[in-house]
Formats: C-alpha cells, sequence, structure tokens
C-alpha cells in the first residue's frame, strides 16, 4: 500500500511538474519573439556577403538602426544604410510598422534622386540580391502559423525545442512551413528550414553561429548563414567588428528620431 | 589653361585624401551631437570620402554604314566621374566632377548643405527632383536637361545642374522647400550631332537664306541664337515652394514653380517674312522673330501610395503662361499635364512591370488651329505617352534584363529599348543595349528612326 502510494504520488507529481514546464509550440515561438524584440532600440553595423556556389563573394556593409516607437502596441521602426559597395552606397530604407494596416516602405536610390515609397508586397522579393527576402528581414506575426514542438534536440552546443510553423494563411506566406530549432538557453533559433511552397521540399536553411552572447542584458546572435538549397548559393549576415574586437551593436541607447524620417533617407543626417 | 587648373585641383584633392584622416566604419558609432544619437565612440570627427565611376561606352548606329566599307560607324568615350563628400557635425559638402576623353572637367553639382533642428540650408549647383514619377516628371521644373544625346541618358544624368538656395523646412512628417535660383538654364539641344530635334534642323535650313541675306557671321549669329543657350539674366531667375507630407499610407505634394519654360518659343511668322526677303538686316529679323523663353507659373500636385499591391503614384500640373487666352501665336497656351503610373512585382520569377503614363492637354486649341504660325501649332493637342518597363533578375542580381517602351498613342511613334546588365565583380558591370526608334519622320521619336544602335558600357564604380 505505502509502496502503490509512494508510485502514485510521483506519478502525480511528475505529471503535475510536467504540466507545469510543459511547453508548447506557440510558447517556444512566443518567447522567441520576445527576445528577437527585446529592447526599445538598436544600432548596429552588419556584414552581408554574397557567397556563389563557387566560393566567390561580393561583400555588403549596411548599417541598421531600430526602435520601439509604440510600447503598447509593440510597433517598430528599421532603417538601414548600405555602406559598402559602391554601386549601392547612399541607398537607404525606412519601415514603419503600423496598426491594422500595411507597414509603411520607402527607399532612397541616389540615380533616382528622391526618396520612393515602395509596397510590402514586394517581401517576398531578394533583399539586395542575397538570398534572404525583405520578409526574411523582418519577423512574422506568431499569430499567422500554427507551431507544434516536433521533439526536443541537441544541436551543437544548445539544447533545442523543434518547432514546426505552418501558416495559417499559405497565400500570405513565403514557405509552406518551417521548422525551427530554437534553444532552451536563449530561446533564440539556430537552425531554421523554410520549405517551398511549389514543390514541398527544402528551400532554405537558415543556421547560427554557436556564439550567442548576452550584448547589453539582450542575447545577440553573431553570424548566421543563409543558404538556397537550389541554387547553392549562401548568404552570411554577421555583425562588424571593431579593430579591439568589439562587436558593433548596441540596445536600449537614445537614437534620435530624426533618424527615422525620410529627412534621413534623403540627406543621411 | 582653366580646364587645366581644374584638373589638378581635383587631383591634389585626391592625392591629398589619401593622406587625410578618412573615418571608417567606427564614424558610424561616433557620437552624434547633432542628433543626439549614441555612438560607439566620443571622438567627432569629420570626414571626407571620394567616390565616383568609370564608364567606357561605345556605341554603333545600325542604319548608318559607311561608305567605305560598309562597316557600322561606331562611337566610343569614356568619362570618369570623381564625386567628393565631406561632412562635418552640421554640413556636409559634396561635389562632383566629369572628366571626359576630350580633356573637358565638367562640375556637375557642387553645393553645401546646413543642417539645424527644424531645417537645413543648400546652397550650390543642385540638381533638384520633384515629384512622384518614376524618371517621368510635370511637377519637376527647376533643372533644364541635356538633350544632346536625345533622351538616351538616365533622367537624372539628363538634368543640368542649376545654381540655387535651397531651405528645407520640416514640420512633423511634413516638408516645406523653397527654392531660388537666380538664373536658369534652357534645355540643352545637340546642334550637329546624331541627336538633332527636326525643329533645329528646320532652323538650321533657314541658314543658306540667312547667308544669302545678311552674309556669313550674320547667319552663324542666328543659328546659333536659334538653338538657343542659357540665361544670365536677374530676370530669369526661378522661385519654387513645395510642400510634402506621409499620412495614413499616402504621399502627397503640393508644388508652386514660377520660371521659365525651358523651350525656346518663337514668332514664326518672322520665318516665313524671311523666306520672302523681308529683311534688311539680320537684326531686324531676330527683333521680329522674338526668340525668348516664355514665362510660366506652374502649379503641381503628387501623390503615391501603395494601392491593391501596386505602388501607384500621379502627378497633376497646371501650366499657366502669359498667354491666357490663348490668342498669342509667339507664347505657348496654358496646358495641364498629367502622370499616371504604378509598378508591381508579379508572380513570375523576380518580374517587374512598371507602367506609367504622361498626358498633355493645351488649353484654348480652337485659338491655335487656324494659325500654323503659332508656336502651339499641331495636329495633336492632347498627347499620351505610354511608358512600359518590364525587368527582371537572375542570379542573385547579377544579370539583369530589361525591356522598356515610350509610345505615343497618336502619333504612333516609339522607342524601344533592350537592355541586358551583368553584374561582372565587385562594381563593375557591363550592360548592352539594342534601342530602337520607330515612327513616321515629323514625329518625336520618328524622327531618329534611322538612329537605331546597340552599345556597351561598362561601368565601374568606386
Amino acid at each position: 500500500m505505502r509502496r502503490r502510494i509512494s508510485i502514485l504520488f510521483l506519478i502525480i507529481t511528475l505529471t503535475f511538474t510536467s504540466q507545469a514546464f510543459a511547453m508548447t509550440g506557440r510558447d517556444v515561438m512566443d518567447k522567441a519573439k520576445d527576445i528577437i524584440n527585446d529592447g526599445d532600440s538598436m544600432h548596429a553595423l552588419m556584414g552581408m556577403d554574397l557567397i556563389d556556389d563557387d566560393g566567390e563573394v561580393q561583400a555588403r556593409k549596411i548599417e541598421v538602426w531600430g526602435i520601439t516607437y509604440n510600447q503598447s502596441k509593440d510597433l517598430s521602426k528599421v532603417v538601414m544604410e548600405f555602406r559598402t559597395p559602391a554601386s549601392i552606397k547612399g541607398t537607404r530604407f525606412l519601415q514603419v510598422e503600423n496598426d491594422g494596416r500595411d507597414d509603411d516602405k520607402w527607399i532612397y536610390l541616389p540615380s533616382l534622386g528622391r526618396v520612393r515609397r515602395i509596397s510590402s508586397s514586394e517581401g517576398s522579393k531578394s533583399f539586395v540580391g542575397s538570398d534572404f527576402t525583405y520578409d526574411d528581414m523582418s519577423s512574422r506575426e506568431v499569430d499567422e502559423d500554427n507551431h507544434k514542438i516536433l521533439r526536443e534536440e541537441k544541436l551543437g552546443d544548445y539544447d533545442c525545442y523543434v518547432v514546426e510553423s505552418i501558416p495559417k494563411n499559405s497565400e500570405d506566406a513565403q514557405y509552406a512551413k518551417r521548422i525551427s530549432w530554437v534553444t532552451k538557453e536563449h530561446f533564440v533559433p539556430v537552425r531554421v528550414e523554410m520549405y517551398s511552397k511549389k514543390t514541398g521540399d527544402l528551400q532554405k536553411l537558415l543556421t547560427v553561429k554557436h556564439n550567442i552572447k548576452k550584448i547589453d542584458g539582450i542575447w545577440t546572435v553573431f553570424d548566421a548563414l543563409m543558404k538556397d538549397m537550389e541554387s547553392g548559393h549562401s548568404t552570411k549576415l554577421y555583425i562588424i567588428r571593431g579593430k579591439s574586437g568589439a562587436p558593433y551593436i548596441e540596445y536600449n541607447k537614445k537614437i534620435s528620431p530624426v533618424r527615422f524620417t525620410k529627412r534621413f533617407l534623403k540627406t543621411g543626417r | 589653361m582653366r580646364r587645366l587648373l581644374t584638373f589638378l585641383i581635383a587631383f591634389t584633392l585626391m592625392f591629398s585624401l589619401s593622406t587625410a584622416k578618412i573615418c571608417a566604419f567606427e564614424s558610424a558609432f561616433d557620437q552624434d551631437s547633432s542628433s543626439g544619437d549614441s555612438g560607439f565612440g566620443d571622438n567627432k570627427t569629420s570626414s571626407l570620402e571620394f567616390s565616383g565611376s568609370l564608364e567606357y561606352k561605345i556605341r554603333s548606329i545600325l542604319d548608318k554604314k559607311s561608305d567605305s566599307d560598309l562597316s557600322y560607324p561606331s562611337n566610343s568615350e569614356s568619362e570618369l566621374e570623381l564625386g567628393l563628400d565631406y561632412s562635418r557635425d552640421n554640413s556636409d559638402l559634396k561635389a562632383t566632377l566629369a572628366f571626359d576623353d576630350n580633356g573637358d572637367v565638367a562640375l556637375d553639382e557642387a553645393f553645401i548643405r546646413l543642417y539645424y533642428d527644424n531645417f537645413d540650408l543648400e546652397a550650390g549647383k543642385m540638381k533638384v527632383v520633384w515629384g512622384k514619377g518614376d524618371k517621368l516628371h510635370v511637377v519637376d521644373n527647376l533643372n533644364g536637361e541635356d538633350l544632346t544625346d536625345f533622351i538616351n541618358p538616365e533622367y537624372l544624368d539628363r538634368q543640368i545642374a542649376e545654381k540655387m538656395v535651397k531651405l528645407n523646412y520640416y514640420l512633423g512628417t511634413g516638408k516645406l522647400e523653397a527654392v531660388y535660383t537666380p538664373e536658369f538654364t534652357a534645355n540643352k539641344l545637340d546642334r550637329e550631332g546624331d541627336w538633332v530635334l527636326s525643329k533645329v534642323s528646320k532652323m538650321k535650313e533657314l541658314k543658306p537664306i540667312a547667308v544669302k541675306e545678311f552674309g556669313l557671321t550674320a547667319a552663324l549669329e542666328i543659328e546659333d541664337s536659334l538653338v538657343g543657350d542659357e540665361s544670365k539674366e536677374l530676370k530669369d531667375g526661378q522661385l519654387a515652394l513645395r510642400y510634402t507630407n506621409s499620412k495614413g499610407g499616402y504621399d502627397y505634394g503640393f508644388s508652386i514653380y514660377q520660371g521659365r519654360l525651358k523651350n525656346l518659343s518663337m514668332d514664326r511668322s518672322a520665318i516665313a517674312k524671311l523666306e520672302k526677303g523681308v529683311y534688311r538686316d539680320s537684326q531686324a529679323f531676330l527683333n521680329d522673330l522674338d526668340l525668348h523663353y516664355d514665362k510660366v507659373t506652374v502649379l503641381g500636385a503628387e501623390f503615391s501610395s501603395v494601392l491593391f499591391g501596386i505602388n501607384s503614384r500621379g502627378e497633376l500640373a497646371y501650366y499657366l503662361t502669359d498667354d491666357s487666352d490663348g490668342d498669342d501665336p509667339t507664347v505657348h497656351n496654358n496646358k495641364l499635364a498629367w502622370i499616371i503610373g504604378g509598378d508591381r512585382d508579379l508572380p513570375l520569377h523576380n518580374v517587374n512591370v512598371n507602367l506609367q503614363m504622361k498626358s498633355e492637354l493645351i488649353l484654348d486649341k480652337d485659338k491655335v488651329d487656324d494659325n500654323p504660325a503659332d508656336i502651339d501649332y499641331s495636329e495633336d493637342y492632347f498627347t499620351n505617352m505610354m511608358v512600359l518597363k518590364v525587368s527582371d533578375d537572375f542570379n542573385n542580381q547579377r544579370i539583369l534584363p530589361e525591356v522598356s517602351l515610350m509610345y505615343n498613342l497618336e502619333s504612333q511613334d516609339y522607342i524601344l529599348d533592350n537592355q541586358l546588365e551583368f553584374i561582372v565583380k565587385d562594381d563593375t558591370s557591363i550592360k548592352f543595349n539594342y534601342k530602337l526608334f520607330e515612327g513616321d519622320g515629323d514625329t518625336l521619336f520618328g524622327q531618329f528612326d534611322e538612329n537605331d544602335y546597340i552599345s556597351m558600357v561598362v561601368n565601374y564604380e568606386f
């Protein structure tokens, strides 16, 4: 009797424990989104290397600023400025997230001499010839997908939740589904498989270097590689480091709101 | 001597740049006291950067065969463009020099920009583009155009920089621009090359008559006058205001421009009189001809938005001249002009389709119709030009094919440009064009029916 009570108590405890700490796929992706969106502001100097399947590299450098301008609705503004190569130097891009309607996006092209509005529907278009699309560069709303934990798995240095995300409305999505390896320690996706809507095959693979560290208290990814499985072309996105080795990224520092205006797009000031 | 001096100054600047303190990317994270941004460092430094491009172009006009060996003649030219950018805490200096292989050096643009909290002030020689159209505008009137290569160069490259003072005042998300130019520059036309407009050719046909009537020297002066030139008189200054803003997914703007039309007007009846031998001297002819650039006030409106997934844009302009009644044959009538268009990515590879329609309606045409000497006399007083561009990209934007069509609906003449660009290495591109001009000889594009050409442009940017 005593043994049956002990076993029962153990089962109840375990069940209670697993219920108290069991996460759903949605929970995991919510936490991952919170990590990505953490911080009221962000400023980074990033490198983007476009790598041919034969190893040839085209390098780009982009400076990025981001702020959350509406905390209650979690709305943000992002501005990017291309520093190199010369052919796109001075190109600037501004995105303003809105509540209840499409994001506003503008681009300044030096060859055009003016600021031009662009459509959010261009989200599936390649970002400056890279393997990232504009949509890839921005975060997707968690509510837009159904999320399910497939398993738990150790990937390199990190224990991960493996989460399958399938869009609720496939017409609005780039991919048929995504499978993300989200670290238990940081809730950062370190591997994301993106499956084609046309063929169902693996279309793109995003992998993150396992050197995730906190900067200004925020878990930060320093190196990511996006590979197009069809063409073999890859894009490496990384945070540039200074001569001292310090990465050019900072969070929650004051950024002038003028950065996020068409004035800045045109003048760079 | 002047060209050599300009070149030496530019060369010296370039040399000194190599020893000047050119800030690397660390400057991107320097404290920016004017905007209050945080930074990685506290060093406030000025920075001097140079950039530019080296371009080699070869073009062969296909309809003109050389008599000697029946091969197509080709023209080649190279151009070095050097850009200087000097930035300090609250100001910028930007300049562009263009060197060609004839030894000519031109100061393409050169201006300073001073930054204040709610406004910035610009002064110098600048190109200013107004309007939401895509390289096609009706509210963009501040700069004259270099049409010596017709409209073959890109829109911005055709603009002739004008000396001006410009105030940009920021009111929330709105921007008010005020511009004053003490002079204005008329459109520059080709006089003797492959792109002489038919109206210029007709003027040149007067030369033998002028030689016969007035002698060679006077005839040459008349010829020069008829092609037009930039004006430096104060009364030819320009003034313009523009307000733009964005609200609820719409960008909109209003503008007013006061200046001059950029193409010559004249009293054509003087030409008929010249042909009849009425004039005793060239000055009497020129006085009667009354060459001038019409004063004009342009009231403009513009908008852009994303409508049904299409990047939509439009401009509307009302050109108000001194000929409000439409009965002065020497002055252009008032007219309405507008552009409506948009572009969209298709769900087919990376195809983008860009379609715009530019329309012009000359008002009071009943006052013009029965007077062939009127400057506005034409077959069509309501004209529409369609500009269609279809582009794609392959191999991560390293292969860029593009086809564009400019088609005048009423006169049915067109330009068809087939382009293929390869991004070869780093910032090197090679662009091939096969351009066709079709239409009747008295139409805008058809007049160059024999100028179909192929070209190759190698461009290196730094």
